[in-house]
């Protein structure tokens, strides 16, 4: 016997039964939705995890898992079968010469770039910055409207809300929920993200300031709001300006392919290519702490 | 027919709430790279629409607000949004087994297209993101996509005894 057979209108005899009319379940199923979605939006307000969802992430935690493995699992064995052995170890030897020459470039600039603003202002502070948190990308872009990827790690191993998350070479995005075991992360492309930016040039800061917008899948990011008399190049590297507080100075976020006035002719636009990779081609990622 | 509906036993239901999560993880690792003409196929939501086709609209309800939680805790975005919009549209894939004959594949094609259409044309009109125009290109080629992989569900559902029978 099923186990909603007792909801059934009318049973065998014809007598009326405890059945909702589904005009009315949906009623309270809708009711229920948006209880929830309120609720959401209240717990986010007030900086909670919403408990339901937390609850569904954990659960879905290892299928999620389960499924990059498997994928993994199958193009590595097509890559052996396709090149042979020797050609991936190989590759990926020069992969991680290139991640780490990279690394190597980034810092360097960014320290360069420092020590002209420390000379500039005379103020020689050390920093040290925190040893980033290196995860794993279990879930990429689950919609086509919502350019999220999620993490492996989560609050219980130190990522918080708003962390900047980053490959070596460049800004991948900002870290928007973290749950115990999984954190979301909104990408620079999504259409919501919003980055105060400095255009630079031979690794110099010009002064030019702009804020990066991404326009969704499939659109190019664009750096928008840059004054008309702004001296701006295809060319052009932007990182990172530190305003707003959110986001620290100095984290290359790509290059300028294409600048163009806007329609009131009082502003430019540019379209950027970004740093990091595609997020397809990403796997792993630093974390901020 | 006597009117007494035997809707699906304990096994049919937890195959059904293992296959969730299951295609939830595919969902967030697999679907981005069917990403074509601004459309993605949605296991989730079809999932709970085949189940919605199999069953009626009180069901299917029930289902989409499930199909509605998993999504959200996918994309983390627009929470109330999806929960809404995957409700009814579970409701209307349900309607349709009532009115129609859920079994028949033209009608498994057409419900899983039009619940599937609903769904993001009410996600984009609740969150509006990109342009109109866009978003109805993406709607109908994730709809296609999502009738498409209707049939394969629906044959996997059925082997585990998910489905209405009237005796």
């Amino acid at each position: 016997m099923g186990i909603w057979q007792r909801h059934k209108r009318f049973d065998s005899s014809g007598s009326r039964g405890g059945k909702l009319h589904p005009a009315v379940f949906l009623g309270v199923t809708l009711l229920l939705s948006m209880s929830l979605g309120v609720l959401h939006n209240y717990w986010d307000s007030a900086g909670v995890a919403n408990p339901v969802l937390s609850t569904t992430r954990t659960l879905l935690y290892p299928f999620q898992v389960a499924s990059v493995n498997l994928r993994n699992s199958v193009t590595n064995l097509w890559n052996g079968f396709a090149t042979g052995p020797r050609l991936v170890d190989e590759n990926r030897e020069l992969q991680a010469e290139v991640a780490r020459l990279r690394e190597e470039n980034a810092l360097l600039r960014s320290e360069a770039a420092e020590a002209v603003r420390l000379r500039e202002t005379l103020e020689f502070t050390t920093k040290k910055p925190a040893t980033p948190i290196v995860s794993r990308i279990i879930g990429l872009l689950p919609s086509p409207h919502f350019d999220t990827i999620i993490l492996d790690k989560g609050s219980q191993h130190g990522i918080k809300k708003r962390a900047v998350v980053r490959t070596p070479i460049g800004m991948v995005g900002q870290v928007v929920e973290s749950n115990p075991l999984s954190a979301h992360v909104l990408l620079l492309s999504d259409i919501k993200s919003r980055v105060h930016v400095v255009v630079c040039r031979d690794g110099k800061p010009l002064g030019y300031y702009g804020i990066v917008r991404g326009g969704g899948r499939d659109t190019p990011i664009q750096v928008m709001y840059l004054k008309r008399e702004d001296d701006v190049r295809p060319g052009d590297t932007i990182i990172s300006s530190g305003f707003g507080g959110v986001i620290p100075p100095d984290i290359p976020i790509g290059t300028i392919t294409s600048v163009k006035e806007d329609s009131t002719n009082y502003l430019k636009t540019g379209q950027i290519t970004p740093f990091a990779p595609q997020p397809g081609n990403l796997r792993e990622v630093l974390v901020a702490r | 027919m006597s009117g007494v509906t035997h809707y699906p036993g304990r096994a049919a239901v937890f195959w059904l709430l293992l296959l969730f999560p299951i295609l939830g993880g595919a969902q967030s690792v697999f679907a981005p790279g069917l990403h074509f003409f601004g459309g993605q196929p949605d296991f989730v939501l079809t999932l709970a629409l085949v189940a919605a086709l199999l069953t009626d609209a009180a069901v299917g309800s029930l289902l989409g607000l499930f199909a509605g939680l998993v999504s959200a805790s996918l994309v983390g975005q627009a929470v109330g949004t999806f929960l809404v919009s995957r409700t009814i549209a579970g409701f209307i894939a349900g309607s349709f087994t009532e009115r129609l004959y859920g079994k028949n594949w033209g009608v498994m094609l057409l419900g899983v297209f039009v619940g599937s259409v609903v769904a993001d044309l009410l996600n984009g009109l609740a969150t509006p993101r990109i342009s109109l125009l866009h978003w109805l290109q993406s709607a109908l080629v994730g709809g296609t996509m999502n009738a498409l992989l209707a049939i394969p569900l629906s044959l996997i559902l059925q082997r585990c005894g998910w489905g209405k029978r009237e005796r």
